[in-house]
């Protein structure tokens, strides 16, 4: 296995264009557990994490760019970011865990339970993949086919993630639960963002995202459309809930049964839901 | 041994290891490194069970680094481990798989890498069989045999009065059925070993380890050498609950049987998934559980039930077995009981000693049905458990007598004045259930049944007034070191700092035993006490020559000889001690303290077990999230009586971390098996207690006197795990109404009822 850490962006994109089979590494705190489970190693293991043209949270026109190396730790500490993703990105493991990991890694690692990608696709974020000759943005929610599976090309890599502005205005709220209450992964995690009228104080757009509750993380919207011009009560909240629960399609496994997730969803929405709605701002 | 004017034993002294364990200077096993050192790697069975056909060790050496692949046939002795009979257990597989994670080689690399890459690279040929993966599939009738002897590990009895005609005459009688899964003990530091030969034929094996004299053993037995050629140090130890005895044994001796055909240091170091799947874990139990009571809440009989799934190997399984055997009716008064304590084999991890050893899984059905009694009787639980509460003078169980030291009343009594007090939030919220559980339990103190109870300890004073003591009891991170050199610095009346306690190094110290059983302080600290006091009338005799004066007239204190009723006529113990050297009085002594001998009908178990008993009582409050089923410990106070507390800080700390291990069994912790092989053998998935899950433990100590200890102490490693496991289970009871029959008690056990109603 040969192991490179480019320094600039440039460097990678040609190393990663090559026959070899190889795998980007940006944190490893997926990876590496997974390669030291099968014992088999890439030939080419590249390191982003020297590039720093993808690390940092800078503001830019259209509103916010992330470059994909930045930590987790970083992006649960910065408060120009919503507050549904940077209280995702503070669920993720431990404190160690959170200073090594990037937000790259966890959307390229596409486990369904990662707890940065729900808020992200609430917060329509788009994705920016390069490769040597070209570059294309994808929307967040087109971006996961499976567990582990995304639309990125063997040659191409998640450079940086962007909000737009209208998406940094706003309420947003993340909730996840676990077996315990640290260092724990996801058996359900759930974000929602809204936007109220100023005036009516009725809802003029929600998202609503799932994980761990399906082969990938799901957008909800069924029940946006539900909440979508009303300024709801809790009956309503509630018959939103019951809609986020009948569109997941859960299975049992080591973290929760089926069952649980089913069940808990209900809560968690309701949770945030009636938070985003009393006092919209903490975070 | 009056506990009058104590300056040492009472007082919370720091931690006199705290020091080097957080500035990192203390090296633990896998620090460790030597020139040419090897690592091992072991390969482990994916299967649960079957038949070993083939091993082709050939591809491994073409892996670089890979020096040597240690099969069955290479041990030169009995390839055996166990530290008791049956002794049913090989260091490696031979011809059967009996569970996941079972080692059948051992690969040496010049790098872990190699070494692991070299694991992976072996090939097995296993033949499966239909793993035996239940309680039931283990008892059916043609069932296959684990053992040739079965699949009954071992069965115990215990036997007083006449049960059924309590029952007969009973106006109430209840019973249920309790369930508690296996537990990981979940060590900082995992179970790690570095064996150095050398050139006088010996082998110096420095080890993470709970009983570095099981070691020596297993390894001279494994070796085919002589015990007096081995030497163990036990490095380090960062954590163990009794976790760090059967597996330090296995991966001991493979590395002394490596090091040695070798000539070179080897080195395991279990990972995690090792630690978890190839490593002891607590037995998980069913327990039938019926009650007898009168009208008045007079419990008047028991008959208990007692299955523990032991996995693949006995182990501890048959001191665990009696252990629970003896615990199960609870520290109450009762006349007439019947229990049978049964281990069963079955093809999963094998279990072993973890803190508690037995008695948390009999005490959580106990103390069930002693809540449902409570209600069933409209009786407060609380008055139903002082009613029936053993006193000095009663007979417990065993029908053991103790004339003192009985202090479960008083635990019953602060938890009644305490919840009294205690009010639960009174804005209740419609989202949340409140609920306060109570529980009380008793743990005996010491081997009793498990054999005799010796600990050897030497003191030592130096002539510059300081001294060095040894003794063969381990320090796994309770504090053990500390105790000794406060009751030490008690008796010499020398400060702390003069204190040291020698890394216990098998060649140095006396087998002392095993540190298990909540036994260090009272029968550890009792062989350091009479030590202590040898050496301490050396420097009386010395110190009255120079005073010209009677023994009897100089006390020892703050490291002077003085005059007792002359404060101002002293000393310095140092130049007693220069004084005694020349003049020949010993200043070194082995002394020896012997536990009584555990005397009872073996049949029935009724006779005298132990040298004392903790007894405790808590009270858990607890918040339940109806949308989550997530429960917030809102408050837990942990009352015991451990005797006379030798360091009060310590005792807090084994309260709150032996309380937060019961919490975790009943609350967190799960091993989950599929198709017998475990399938969250790691922290993220196997839900330990995080920092983040810590319980608000308040630790009250009623501190009786018990005679068998030095000062009065007895102990308190154990105690607490059953008493918060316990009070948690009644607490979500008492919150939800629902009986929960099943540890762990999880936030999707708690949702799912709730949804249910």
């Amino acid at each position: 296995m040969q192991y490179f850490l480019p320094a600039t962006l440039k460097e990678l994109l040609l190393v990663l264009d090559s026959e070899s089979k190889s795998e980007i590494i940006a944190g490893g705190t997926d990876l590496i557990i997974i390669m030291e489970g099968s014992g088999e190693r890439p030939e080419k293991l590249i390191d982003i994490t020297n590039i720093e043209e993808l690390i940092g949270i800078k503001e830019e026109e259209y509103g916010i760019s992330i470059g994909a190396a930045t930590t987790i730790a970083k992006i649960a500490a910065n408060s120009s970011l919503p507050c549904c993703l940077r209280s995702g990105a503070n669920s993720i493991g431990s404190p160690q865990i959170r200073n090594v990991g990037t937000v790259g890694g966890n959307i390229c690692n596409a486990s369904p339970c990662g707890d940065t990608l729900t808020p992200l696709i609430c917060l329509n974020a788009t994705l920016l993949l390069r490769s040597v000759n070209s570059q294309r943005l994808i929307s967040v929610e087109q971006f996961f086919l499976g567990p582990k599976k995304t639309v990125l090309k063997k040659n191409e890599v998640l450079s940086e993630i962007r909000i737009n502005k209208e998406y940094l205005s706003g309420a947003s709220g993340f909730r996840m639960i676990g077996q315990r209450n640290g260092q724990v992964i996801s058996q359900v995690n759930l974000a929602v963002w809204l936007q109220r009228s100023k005036e009516s104080g009725l809802i003029e757009e929600i998202r609503i995202a799932a994980g761990s509750v399906a082969p990938t993380p799901v957008r909800i919207i069924e029940a946006e459309e539900m909440l979508c011009n009303t300024s709801p009560e809790p009956e309503l909240i509630h018959r939103a809930a019951l809609l986020v629960q009948a569109s997941i399609t859960p299975i049992d496994d080591v973290r929760s049964t089926a069952q649980y997730r089913q069940d808990v969803i209900i809560g968690l929405f309701g949770d945030i839901m009636t938070q985003l709605l009393k006092e919209p701002q903490s975070c | 041994m009056k506990n009058k004017e104590l300056t040492q034993v009472g007082r919370s002294a720091l931690k006199i290891d705290g020091r080097e364990l957080v500035t990192g200077k203390a090296k633990f096993s896998g620090d460790f490194n030597f020139p040419n050192l090897l690592h091992g790697y072991a390969c482990r069975s994916k299967l649960a069970a079957g038949y070993i056909k083939d091993i082709d060790i050939s591809q491994a050496f073409k892996i670089p680094g890979v020096v040597d692949v240690i099969l069955p046939k290479d041990i030169p002795g009995g390839n055996i481990l166990g530290i008791l009979p049956p002794y049913d257990q090989p260091v490696l597989a031979e011809k059967e798989i009996r569970y996941a994670g079972e080692s059948f080689c051992l690969v040496l690399g010049t790098s872990v890498e190699a070494a692991k890459a070299g694991a992976r690279a072996v090939k097995a040929t296993i033949e499966p069989i239909v793993p035996i993966l239940t309680i039931d599939e283990a008892l059916a009738k043609d069932a296959r045999k684990i053992h040739a002897s079965g699949n009954i590990t071992v069965s115990k009895k215990l036997i007083k009065g006449d049960s059924t005609k309590a029952f007969n005459e009973a106006d109430i009688i209840l019973e249920d059925t309790f369930e508690t899964s296996n537990q990981e003990h979940a060590y900082m530091e995992t179970e790690a070993v570095c064996a150095i030969p050398s050139g006088d034929d010996r082998i110096t094996v420095y080890a993470s380890c709970q009983s570095p004299f099981h070691i020596r053993g297993h390894i001279a037995a494994n070796l085919n050498v002589p015990v007096a050629k081995v030497k163990v140090i036990q490095a380090y130890t960062g954590g163990s609950f009794g976790g760090k005895d059967d597996a330090a044994t296995e991966i001991g001796s493979l590395a002394a049987v490596a090091a040695v055909r070798q000539g070179k240091p080897v080195m395991i170091c279990l990972e995690r998934e090792e630690s978890i799947v190839g490593s002891t874990i607590r037995h998980a139990s069913r327990i039938h559980y019926r009650i007898a009571a009168k009208k008045d809440g007079t419990i008047t009989g028991k008959e208990i039930k007692i299955l523990l799934d032991g996995g693949a190997y006995a182990a501890e399984s048959p001191f665990v077995v009696m252990k629970a055997l003896i615990h199960s009716a609870g520290p109450y008064i009762i006349d007439n009981i019947k229990v049978e304590s049964t281990a069963i084999y079955t093809n999963k991890t094998y279990c072993g000693a973890f803190r508690g050893f037995g008695v948390p899984q009999v005490t959580f059905a106990s103390e069930s049905m002693m809540d449902e009694l409570a209600k069933k009787l409209k009786m407060d639980p609380l008055e139903l458990r002082r009613k029936n509460a053993l006193k000095p003078g009663d007979l417990n169980a065993t029908s053991q007598v103790f004339q003192e030291s009985v202090g479960l009343i008083e635990t019953i009594d602060k938890v009644i004045d305490l919840n009294r007090l205690y009010k639960l939030p009174s804005e209740r919220e419609e989202r949340y259930l409140y609920g306060t559980g109570f529980a009380s339990m008793y743990q005996g103190i010491s081997n009793g049944a498990e054999g005799i109870d010796v600990v050897g300890a030497s003191v030592q004073a130096m002539q510059d007034g300081s001294a060095l003591i040894g003794i063969g009891l381990t320090e796994l991170g309770q504090g053990s070191r500390t105790v000794f050199a406060q009751i030490a610095a008690e008796v010499l009346g020398i400060s702390m700092d003069k204190i040291t306690i020698k890394q216990v190094d098998t060649d140095s110290v006396h087998d002392s035993g095993p540190t298990v059983a909540s036994r260090s302080t009272t029968v550890g600290g009792m062989a350091v006490y009479k030590a202590a006091g040898e050496v301490k009338s050396s420097l009386l005799k010395m110190a009255a020559l120079m005073f010209k004066t009677e023994e009897n007239n100089i006390i020892l204190k703050n490291n002077f000889a003085q005059l007792v009723f002359d404060e101002n006529a002293k000393i310095p113990l140092r130049e007693v001690c220069v004084a005694a050297y020349w003049t020949g009085f010993p200043l070194m002594n082995l002394s020896f303290s012997k536990a009584p001998e555990a005397n009872y009908d073996q049949e029935n178990t009724q006779g005298n077990i132990y040298v004392a008993y903790n007894y405790g009582t808590h009270m858990m409050s607890i918040r339940i999230d109806k949308l989550t089923g997530e429960v917030k410990v809102l408050k837990h106070v942990a009352v015991h009586d451990a005797g006379k507390v030798v360091n009060p800080k310590a005792f807090e700390g084994q309260v709150e971390g032996a309380s937060l291990t019961g919490f975790g069994l009943a609350h967190l912790e799960k091993i989950q098996y599929r198709d017998g092989v475990i399938i969250n053998p790691n922290l993220a998935d196997y839900a330990v207690p995080t920092i983040n899950d810590r319980i608000p433990s308040e630790t009250i100590s009623i501190e009786t006197y018990n005679p068998t200890g030095p000062y009065g102490v007895k102990g308190i490693g154990e105690p607490p795990v059953s008493g918060a496991a316990a009070s948690f289970a009644n607490a979500v009871a008492n919150a939800t109404g629902i009986r929960f029959k099943k540890l762990p008690i999880t936030r999707q056990d708690i949702l799912k009822s709730l949804i249910k109603i």
